[in-house]
């Protein structure tokens, strides 16, 4: 697995431009600054990833991954190679500071159950799938020990239905 | 110019090739329009032998599919748009037909089909569900030999059955129920339980050219006779269970409501990928015996009707649906899906009849009985477990009964209090998903072969669903993935971030009178503040937003 267009976010808001960023440099091999690229796209404090794609000319949907169908879809898309930004939260997002083989973040801990001091959602690239499990790429965290990996039934509760795919049209 | 070129060359050894490569050019009818034509790249190479050189002009091109993926982004998503409308030109269907049987507008489907628009979640499900395949299956082109897209391409009057499906939805269950025999036969293999199919290949006759109509009854009755013998049975003893004789076998079965297959099908039979069965309830499943001849029925079908083989190449097909005949006995031409349809459904009747009831085995049944007495219908019926309409037809064929000495039984007044006390056949599980599929997909489960998200895709249900429980489980196997209440609170979240920033979120979700109130939290300064309220009514809709700000 090629982590080389790992970004690791500047800004603790930054995970979308960040996502951007990491996929701009798998399809485009180009390097953005996370910072200008947050500050074009930001409406309030956040970039909303609707909002990126929608600046970047890439599909963006909210998608029902509870039905199993779409998650099926979701699934098939990776297998076949594409990568996709997604948005991940909820309770169990805290779970995500405690996987192995990652490094601390500059930012601290990426989440804490009742903690209403961090954003609730967060952004990942998706970049494969390997049996049961998907590999993804955390802005959040240090390109070391990345692409981290979580199993299926994980992602399927931690995922929030936001899903970009990132294509080289409208780049 | 001699000494020029002598220079020239001497700049290059005898291989020496000068590559000049030129830029892409691409035509097309209008702009904005995918390009016809593509020329990807203009190749001039210059090489030497000797005293002579060669100029050589390689063009290399593509047409205009492949330009189109190259063109215009990545090409898994456009690939996408080309599996699809490979799917319906593989199906021989035009595009206002493929639109009408997906329920979707044909502009829309146009601009899908032309990677104009991205297909959403739920079209490529419904594509996959018409197809008999799973989504993974359909996005790598796997569909072409799936039953549904073979059947679709044998239809003598293609443009009546689909009008008839349309009104009927007929494809969408006869898909799901071959994408039902798919995961029955991939967990099958996941638990290493596969079943020995020896009998359908070594019992497996060629499908019989054209019947002629006066053979039909003759041949169905050899036929019904050596496969009883093939299978080792008694021809003087009834079968008590059909049911289990098929699942040994190793034929999937499965059962649904004419509320959802069209009631004027009785069933419907497959051998690809697994042999199955799918059978109409259509007076119910109290009616065993009906369900019975339909599986006997079936069974014939799968026998001498069905191949593996390729289709294209002749009139068998890997797939059959079983209308009902009508009362002269003719198939409705909107339901014929072979040339020979008609006879095929009459040799499957009279097979299912015989291998029920077996001609000498009703001879001594009766005995000396009167055959076209009630005492006798009864007698018959009882032994071998057959409806009432059967055991007059079978009792008619055995002792070559004149017609109206067969109306004449059928309308005895009898006939309309007719009841079974003796049960042949268990009561089946209704449900494409449920039975034999469910019970796998539990048990694979139990045994980690599969996580929970692929229970839930194999029997087709929400991860907000609870499994259906067995013994064997615990609740928290069986326990939803995602709450109702996350669902709830980010459908109201995806409405309130629309509508006023991405800086609003759901918080606690409480229900109440008229649905779930839905606290609103605003993110801002490092925290997040509690700012107002929506309602998800029980229709999922989001009904009222109560801001304090924005």
């Amino acid at each position: 697995m090629d982590i080389e267009h790992h970004k690791e976010q500047d800004l603790p808001d930054g995970c979308v431009s960040a996502c951007c960023r990491i996929a701009l440099s798998y399809l485009e091999q180009v390097d953005l600054e996370e910072v200008s690229l947050h500050t074009n796209l930001a409406t309030g404090r956040r970039v909303s990833l609707s909002t990126a794609a929608k600046y970047f000319g890439w599909y963006f949907a909210s998608w029902d991954l509870t039905d199993p169908d779409t998650f099926a879809y979701l699934w098939s898309l990776l297998q076949k190679g594409q990568w996709l930004i997604v948005t991940v939260g909820g309770p169990m997002l805290a779970m995500l500071n405690q996987q192995e083989n990652r490094d601390h973040s500059q930012h601290g801990q990426l989440a804490v159950p009742d903690n209403h001091h961090m954003p609730p959602y967060h952004a990942i690239v998706l970049v494969a799938v390997e049996q049961n499990r998907v590999l993804y790429l955390d802005p959040w965290f240090p390109k070391h020990g990345q692409p981290y990996s979580m199993h299926r039934e994980e992602f399927a509760r931690l995922a929030s239905g936001e899903v970009c795919i990132p294509q080289t049209k409208g780049i | 110019m001699q000494k020029s070129y002598e220079f020239f060359k001497g700049l290059f050894t005898d291989d020496w090739k000068l590559y000049v490569q030129m830029g892409s050019f691409r035509w097309s009818k209008k702009q904005d329009e995918a390009p016809l034509l593509c020329i990807q790249n203009v190749r001039i190479i210059l090489s030497f032998y000797k005293e002579w050189f060669f100029l050589h002009v390689c063009i290399f091109f593509h047409v205009t599919e492949m330009n189109r993926l190259e063109n215009s982004g990545d090409p898994t998503v456009h690939n996408i748009a080309k599996r699809l409308r490979e799917f319906r030109e593989t199906m021989r269907l035009r595009e206002d037909e493929m639109a009408k049987l997906l329920s979707v507008p044909t502009e829309e489907l146009l601009q899908v089909e032309s990677s104009h628009q991205p297909p959403s979640p739920e079209w490529i499900a419904e594509y996959a569900r018409f197809a008999g395949v799973e989504i993974g299956e359909l996005l790598t082109g796997e569909f072409v030999s799936s039953p549904p897209v073979l059947l679709f391409r044998l239809l003598p009057n293609r443009e009546l059955s689909v009008t008839e499906m349309v009104n009927t939805g007929m494809h969408r269950v006869l898909g799901e129920f071959i994408r039902c025999v798919r995961r029955i036969k991939s967990l099958q293999i996941i638990l290493g339980e596969t079943k020995d199919l020896a009998w359908l290949t070594e019992f497996h006759l060629l499908p019989s050219p054209r019947m002629q109509p006066s053979e039909i009854y003759k041949l169905a009755e050899v036929r019904a006779y050596q496969f009883r013998e093939y299978l080792g049975l008694d021809t003087q003893q009834p079968i008590i269970s059909m049911k289990q004789l098929l699942e040994k076998l190793g034929v999937s079965l499965f059962f649904v409501s004419p509320q959802e297959l069209d009631p004027n099908i009785d069933g419907a039979s497959t051998v690809v990928p697994a042999p199955a069965i799918l059978v109409n309830l259509i007076e119910g499943s109290q009616t065993w015996w009906r369900t019975r001849m339909t599986l006997a029925h079936e069974l014939c079908h799968l026998l001498f009707d069905l191949s593996q083989n390729d289709p294209t190449s002749g009139e068998s097909t890997p797939m059959m649906w079983s209308p009902q005949l009508q009362q002269d006995h003719k198939l409705p031409e909107r339901w014929r899906m072979l040339p020979d349809h008609e006879n095929l459904e009459k040799h499957a009747n009279a097979f299912a009849a015989y291998f029920l009831a077996p001609s000498e085995a009703v001879r001594s049944v009766v005995g000396t009985c009167d055959p076209t007495s009630e005492v006798c219908i009864r007698r018959v019926a009882g032994h071998f477990g057959l409806g009432r309409i059967t055991a007059v037809n079978v009792l008619t064929n055995v002792y070559k009964l004149r017609r109206s000495t067969r109306y004449r039984m059928l309308d005895r007044p009898e006939a309309i209090s007719w009841d079974s006390s003796i049960r042949f056949d268990e009561e089946p599980t209704v449900g494409l998903h449920a039975g034999l599929l469910q019970e796998l997909t539990l048990h694979a489960l139990s045994v980690k072969k599969i996580d929970k998200v692929e229970a839930r895709r194999y029997l087709n249900l929400p991860l907000t669903e609870a499994l259906p429980g067995t013994s064997s489980m615990t609740e928290e196997d069986l326990a939803p993935l995602v709450s109702h209440e996350e669902v709830i609170r980010r459908s109201v979240e995806r409405q309130v971030q629309s509508k006023f920033g991405p800086d609003y979120y759901g918080g606690h979700v409480e229900p109440c009178r008229d649905g779930w109130l839905v606290e609103i939290l605003h993110f801002a300064q490092q925290e997040s503040q509690s700012v107002g309220t929506a309602l998800f009514t029980f229709d999922h809709n989001v009904d009222k937003i109560d801001l304090a700000v924005g």
